[in-house]
Formats: structure tokens, C-alpha cells, sequence
């Protein structure tokens, strides 16, 4: 009898264990947020630029785009990237991204590919007919990657960029 | 741009902090511009887990910008308290539908008081290109206005546009657009009736181009023969009442009085009479008439000949002319004896009964008057003599009329 109960404890507990193994993973949240800088006059008449959220714009503005995560599960995450496409009716503003513990890639090609801006190139034909590589404008790019390798379980960062309303 | 005030509360907003550029090339007003970002990652063993994304929307603002708005061809000649109609074409340089609301000013001169518009307002649609376009395409492709309605930021189905409107200003018209696509692609199809002639770039400016009529009331001449008004119209925009078009050059409204000279010549027209005076004071179809000197025998036959003259320097045209010549006294009126030049110097018989028709009429009463509606156009239909219309003499131009008496 008391082998029993000691034979059923232990199952219950190796399902327990079994079980809290199985759930442990990473949980990544994701928030995005929009601001643009806006001028202002204040009670002394002197002007003020302000940060605020932007849900509006005009073709001009500089849109700020933060991205907040988190890894709300209970194991880190690994190998993190962050893809955000520029958004359409935009252009990238140069070096205007920024991310914690991260490495920066972008893309001239839709997102296939992922480049350091340095090495960030594509082909045109020259004038002797041969094909000349020229080096990416931050106008030419068209999506940015921040590869993360590593957000621990609890841990959170940020990333962002810039971009101008066309 | 009201919502950005609400944030800031009791700050006075300035503007955006950014340069707003040229609307040559933009984003259309009520564009979504999304950004969506997506997370892949994997746990400790390197398994992939699944992704997350999250998206964040924004909507663009109309940025006002100014009309292009033509000159209309000057206006010579009207007259006094007269509307005159000028016809603007307007075309909209924006990047989302706006109303344009006209006001004129005036530099007058020789006139009492400046000419009044009517101050009518326009509303014209506006998008830009978010797909390159290549000659010959029919298909352009504009970003979605958020509403599903067959209009897309204020153009609809016929529909002139112009593309690039302060550059190639390529015009176009609307043969359909297809808006299904809207709420999936942010893009909706404007087919034009006849392929483009040349290429544009994304974000090229696509203005509505249509009329608006401005009705000028002229005032009264303060002297002399003609005035002026110098008509400087400005269409303003209803969203930024701090951007405007102006007319580049003024369209001139010369306002004309008539100067009618009357003078009156007679003849003794009995055959073989002596009793003309040598010379003829003005010789009118060939025949000699007198201001003085004609004498005539009881019996005698004497025609009258009135010349009703607008060809002073600067006059304008004269309407409405009636001329009414009492029969003299101890005369006695010829029927059938009155003839009219319109004006083009060719006379036309005018039957003295009232009402019928022409351009004469005899009114009976004591020893008659002639009534004659000289000019271009008179007429004496009009119920009872001399209640008729009177005819049209332009500037330059001379009308005669002769009728013939006895004398008693």
C-alpha cells in the first residue's frame, strides 16, 4: 500500500515536471508606435519643438516609428529579427535606425535580402556596357532587419527608425 | 491638423516641424500609410516559433496648395450696370479634394465705383500617382481614399484632370475608376478615355481641372464716353484661407456709353423744283439734302431725312433707339414714305401702320407723329404706336430714316 502511494506520487510529479518542460518557451510581444515633431509656442513666446504621436500626417513630416518588445515567456529567445518593410508613400531617413543589442540590415530588394548598409549595392549597366555596382542610397531602401540574438526570458528592448512622408 | 491642435492644448501650434515640400510630388490626402513590423525568433533549442507582427496607422492631411487659375480675354465693349460673365479655369495643384472660393478686385478708371463679383466657389478633387506611369498607359494607379464611392479624392467619371499640373501638365479625362481594390491593396484604378502621352514618376501631383463663371456687375462712367475695370480674380483655398491663386494678367472690361448724334436735313422732293439751294449739306444715297435754305410751294412734296449717328470716338453701342418726329404743322403726312437704314447703309420701305411688324408706325393722334425703331433689330409690335422696341446701333455704325409730308 505505501508502495503504491510512493510509486503514485513519483508519477505524479515526473508528469509534473514533464509538463513545466514542455511549456517553457520564448514569448515575444510586439508594440509599434508612430511620433512626429511638432513646433510650438509657449508662454514665454519662445518656440518649442514637441514629440508626439502621430496619427496624422502631411508629405514632409518625419514620422518616428518605436518598436517595444518583450519576451514575456519563460525561456529566451533566440535569434530575434525584426522585419519592418518602409512603409509605403515613405522614404527612409539616413541612419536614422537604432536598435538595443542589435545588429542593423537592410533591404533594397522587397525584403528577400539583408545587407549591411555598407555592403548594401546593386548593379547598373556603365557606359562601357559593363555592369557597374553602385552603393544604396537610404532613399533605396525598402525594408530593415535588426537581428537580436538573444532576448532572455522577462528581458525587453527597443528598436526604431525614421522615415519622411512623400 | 484641428486634432494636432486639441494635443497641444492651450500651445499655439506653429507648424510641423518638418518642410513641407513642393506639391509638384506628394502623398494624396487621405492616404493610410501603414508600418508593419514582424518578429521571428526561435526558443533555446532553436526551434522556430511562431511570429508576431503589429502594425501602426497613419492618415495624411490635405496640404493646401495654390490653384492655377487662367486669365480670361479682356471684355470690349459692355456697358454701364451691365454683368458681364468671365469664365475662370481652375486647376487644383493639391494632393486631396478642396474648395476654392473666388473674390475679384478692381482697378478702375473713369468709373464711379468698382465692379461687383459674385464670389461663387469651386470644389475640385486632387490625388497623386502611386504607381509610376508609362506613355500610352490608360490605367493610372492613385493611393485609396478610404471610401469605396466610385470618387476618389474628389474625382469622379468625366472628370478633366491634369497631370503634373505645375510642370508636363498633361490633361486627361476620366473614362471609370475602380475602387474594389481600395480596402485590400490602399490603391484604387483610374482608366483614362485615351492613353497618356507621357511618363510620371510615383507621387506626381493629379489636379482637377473645370470652370467657375464670376460675374462681374459693371458701375456707371464718371465722365465721357468709357471706363474701365481691371478685374484681378483669386481663388482661395476653403481648407488654408492663407493659400491662393491669383489671375497672372487682368482681364479689362472697357464699358462704353453710346453717343448718339440726331440731326435732321429735309428736301423739297417735288420734280423738277428750283427750290433747293445749290449746295447739299450731306448727300445720302445719292440724293442731296439741306439743314436750310428749302423753300416750297403749298402742294410741294418734302422729305425729311433724320441720321441717328454713334460713331463718336469711344462710344458704345446704343440700344432700344426710338425716334419720334411729329409731323409739322400746316403738313401733311405721305403714305407709305418712310424708309430706314438699319445701319448698313441699304433702305428698307417701312409701312406706317402700327403694329405690324416692321420697324415704323404712325401714331394718328392731332397731325401725327412718326415713330420710327431705328437701328438694327427694332420692331413695333408692341400694341399700340409708339410702344415699340427700339432697334441697335453699334459703335461706328449710322442709321437714316426719311419719311416725305405735303404741304397743306
Amino acid at each position: 500500500m505505501m508502495m503504491s502511494m510512493i510509486r503514485n506520487t513519483l508519477l505524479a510529479f515526473g508528469l509534473t515536471a514533464a509538463s513545466m518542460i514542455a511549456m517553457a518557451a520564448p514569448q515575444i510581444s510586439l508594440q509599434i508606435s508612430a511620433e512626429k515633431d511638432v513646433v510650438e509656442v509657449d508662454e514665454n513666446g519662445q518656440q518649442v519643438t514637441r514629440r508626439i504621436a502621430a496619427t496624422d500626417t502631411v508629405p514632409g513630416d518625419v514620422l518616428f516609428y518605436t518598436i517595444n518588445y518583450s519576451n514575456t515567456g519563460d525561456e529566451a529567445a533566440r535569434n530575434v529579427r525584426l522585419d519592418n518593410p518602409v512603409p509605403e508613400a515613405t522614404s527612409y531617413q539616413a541612419n536614422s535606425a537604432w536598435g538595443e543589442n542589435s545588429e542593423i540590415l537592410f533591404s533594397i530588394d522587397g525584403g528577400k535580402t539583408f545587407k549591411k548598409a555598407s555592403n548594401l549595392t546593386y548593379q547598373v549597366t556603365g557606359t562601357n556596357g559593363q555592369p557597374e555596382d553602385r552603393q544604396a542610397s537610404p532613399e533605396q531602401y525598402n525594408a530593415i532587419r535588426w537581428i537580436i540574438e538573444e532576448v532572455g526570458a522577462g528581458a525587453q528592448g527597443s528598436s526604431g527608425f525614421s522615415v519622411v512622408v512623400q | 491638423m484641428k486634432h494636432l491642435q486639441k494635443l497641444l492644448g492651450g500651445s499655439a501650434l506653429l507648424a510641423s516641424a518638418a518642410l513641407i515640400p513642393s506639391l509638384a510630388f506628394a502623398t494624396a490626402a487621405n492616404t493610410t500609410i501603414t508600418n508593419t513590423v514582424t518578429v521571428n525568433y526561435s526558443d533555446a533549442a532553436d526551434n522556430a516559433q511562431p511570429a508576431e507582427t503589429a502594425s501602426v496607422e497613419i492618415d495624411v492631411n490635405l496640404v493646401a496648395s495654390i490653384p492655377l487659375v487662367s486669365s480670361p480675354a479682356d471684355v470690349d465693349p459692355t456697358t454701364e450696370d451691365t454683368v458681364v460673365s468671365l469664365v475662370y479655369t481652375v486647376t487644383s495643384t493639391a494632393n486631396g479634394p478642396d474648395t476654392y472660393n473666388f473674390t475679384s478686385a478692381d482697378t478702375r478708371t473713369n468709373m464711379d465705383a468698382d465692379a461687383v463679383g459674385d464670389d461663387p466657389s469651386i470644389d475640385l478633387g486632387a490625388t497623386t500617382v502611386a504607381s509610376a506611369i508609362s506613355a500610352t498607359d490608360t490605367d493610372i494607379i492613385v493611393p485609396f481614399d478610404g471610401t469605396d464611392d466610385g470618387i476618389v479624392n474628389g474625382l469622379a467619371v468625366g472628370d478633366t484632370i491634369v497631370i503634373d499640373p505645375t510642370g508636363t501638365a498633361e490633361v486627361a479625362v476620366i473614362d471609370s475608376i475602380d475602387e474594389t481594390t481600395g480596402a485590400a491593396t490602399n490603391t484604387v484604378t483610374i482608366t483614362l478615355t485615351a492613353g497618356t502621352t507621357n511618363g510620371f514618376i510615383y507621387g506626381t501631383t493629379i489636379g482637377q481641372r473645370d470652370t467657375v463663371t464670376v460675374d462681374i456687375t459693371t458701375d456707371t462712367i464718371t465722365a465721357g464716353t468709357s471706363g474701365t475695370h481691371s478685374i484681378l480674380s483669386t481663388a482661395t483655398s476653403d481648407f488654408d484661407g492663407a493659400v491662393s491663386g491669383t489671375q497672372l494678367t487682368a482681364t479689362v472690361i472697357t464699358v462704353r456709353r453710346p453717343v448718339l448724334t440726331v440731326t435732321k436735313y429735309v428736301r423739297n422732293a417735288t420734280p423738277l423744283t428750283t427750290f433747293n439751294p445749290v449746295a447739299a449739306d450731306i448727300t445720302v444715297d445719292g440724293v442731296d439734302y439741306y439743314s436750310s435754305g428749302v423753300t416750297g410751294n403749298p402742294g410741294d412734296t418734302m422729305q425729311y431725312l433724320i441720321v441717328i449717328d454713334n460713331r463718336a470716338a469711344g462710344a458704345g453701342t446704343a440700344n432700344n433707339i426710338v425716334v419720334s418726329d411729329p409731323i409739322p404743322q400746316f403738313t401733311t403726312f405721305v403714305a407709305s414714305s418712310i424708309e430706314l437704314d438699319p445701319g448698313d447703309g441699304t433702305f428698307v420701305a417701312q409701312d406706317e401702320t402700327a403694329d405690324d411688324g416692321d420697324a415704323a408706325e404712325l401714331d394718328t393722334t392731332g397731325n401725327g407723329t412718326v415713330y420710327v425703331y431705328a437701328g438694327a433689330g427694332g420692331d413695333d409690335t408692341t400694341g399700340g404706336a409708339g410702344n415699340g422696341d427700339g432697334g441697335t446701333l453699334l459703335a461706328t455704325e449710322i442709321s437714316h430714316v426719311i419719311f416725305q409730308v405735303t404741304i397743306d
